[in-house]
């Protein structure tokens, strides 16, 4: 297959596409314990259900059928040298977020996200498939996409809100497990006591919500390599803000144990004003 | 219309089928605020917006044709008095919540609801 940059965009999207149809395919039936992770590795969340390994099985396929050399980084395999040709690549994959929902059925906040970046690390492009509202967002050289599922054809440009003003924001932070919750709401009550909404939801689709509009910050705080990187590419095709909590760019690194604290704004106005108060 | 338990239930059933249909039908399309509440009642969610009042005049109207006696009580509304006949029931209604969700296209925790209350306590709840 070639391997420009439009071929891999559609690539990543068709992808995300094929997983997010699979867990429209497995309903809320794919909920049984397939797996216990590895002891030191997401100790919070020590199981892997039926739903997150079909759906990483669904990339694996995808990725081994390009025929492309790749180090594939994902949640459950953790990491995976697919052989193949060209120039290596890193596939960064969250099979299936949301996990603790789906188990109980709560129909809320499901996701799957796949990104690819080059041998040095720069990102190239990302999608994240929604399940239930049936759409996938994504990234590309001419910025971010939303299209419903099945019908990439139909896409319309995502653009971030224009919010200025803390007091009009809505914010992105993870919040639903109680590792979470408590230290996160301790550390950061200046900062959410002043926004308009906090939305307790993080990981790849994070940084979509900051991009579609839908919230003006993401917060992700403590969180792993996997969850950032698979959904990172579309905030930056999007032009919206994200650093660390010192305001520095955030490099890639492969390490799947590494864990991160970063900011991603729609305005430079709000990446200010966030800044500040966590430097305080 | 008679009102023996079993047809309370199935009323306040489809009554919240046809609320929930309208949402369906309103898609992310009705976020445009349509009144701010009075000073003191729910300072924290000043605005009503469209699908608020949509749902709820869903509901009044399927209790007005009810020609039963109501005290309605609503997040918009608030207290409303129906005429009727009967014994007097109350309603319970939150026409839409998850408003504040529902104004940035977040597809989670959408939800409408509507309870009856009789005198001998007995409910009807969806």
């Amino acid at each position: 297959m070639e391997r420009d940059l439009k071929t891999l965009v559609t690539f990543v999207a068709r992808a995300v596409s094929a997983a997010t149809r699979k867990a429209v395919e497995l309903g809320e039936a794919a909920t049984e314990v397939v797996a216990t992770r590895r002891e030191g590795y997401r100790e919070w969340d020590p199981e892997v259900i039926r739903i997150d390994r079909e759906l990483e099985n669904t990339y694996v396929q995808a990725l081994q059928e390009t025929g492309w050399r790749i180090t594939l980084l994902s949640e459950e395999l953790q990491r995976v040298e697919l052989p193949g040709e060209g120039e290596p690549l890193f596939a960064v994959c969250d099979p299936f977020d949301g996990s603790a929902l789906y188990r109980r059925r709560i129909r809320a906040f499901w996701f799957t996200a796949l990104a690819l970046y080059d041998g040095q690390g720069n990102p190239l492009t990302a999608a994240i498939g929604d399940p239930l509202a049936r759409r996938i967002e994504f990234a590309s050289p001419e910025g971010a996409f939303v299209a419903p599922l099945g019908n990439l054809e139909h896409k319309r440009p995502l653009q971030p809100n224009r919010v200025t003003n803390l007091c009009d924001a809505y914010l992105a932070t993870y919040l639903m497990k109680p590792h979470f919750l408590y230290p996160t709401v301790e550390q950061f009550k200046p900062l959410f006591s002043v926004v308009k909404f906090v939305l307790p939801n993080g990981g790849p689709c994070g940084f979509a919500d900051v991009v579609s509009g839908r919230c003006d910050i993401y917060l992700a705080v403590r969180q792993p390599m996997i969850e950032v990187f698979a959904g990172l590419p579309i905030a930056l095709a999007a032009g919206c803000i994200v650093t660390d909590f010192a305001g520095n760019p955030v490099p890639f690194d492969a390490d799947i144990n590494r864990r991160y604290d970063l900011v991603c704004c729609a305005t430079p106005e709000l990446h200010e004003q966030v800044l500040t108060l966590l430097m305080r | 219309m008679e009102r023996d338990l079993k047809t309370l239930v199935t009323f306040v059933a489809r009554a919240v089928s046809a609320a929930t249909r309208k949402a369906v039908e309103l898609g992310e399309a009705a976020t445009e605020v349509v009144a701010t509440r009075r000073e003191g009642y729910r300072e924290w969610d000043p605005e009503v917006i469209r699908i608020d009042r949509e749902l709820e005049n869903t509901y009044v109207q399927a209790l007005q044709e009810t020609g039963w006696r109501i005290t309605l009580l609503s997040e918009e509304l608030q207290r409303v008095e129906l005429p009727g006949e009967g014994e007097p029931l109350f309603a319970v209604c939150d026409p839409f919540d998850g408003s504040a969700l529902y104004r940035r296209r977040i597809r989670a925790f959408w939800f409408t609801a509507l309870a009856l209350y009789g005198e001998a306590a007995r409910v009807a709840n969806f």
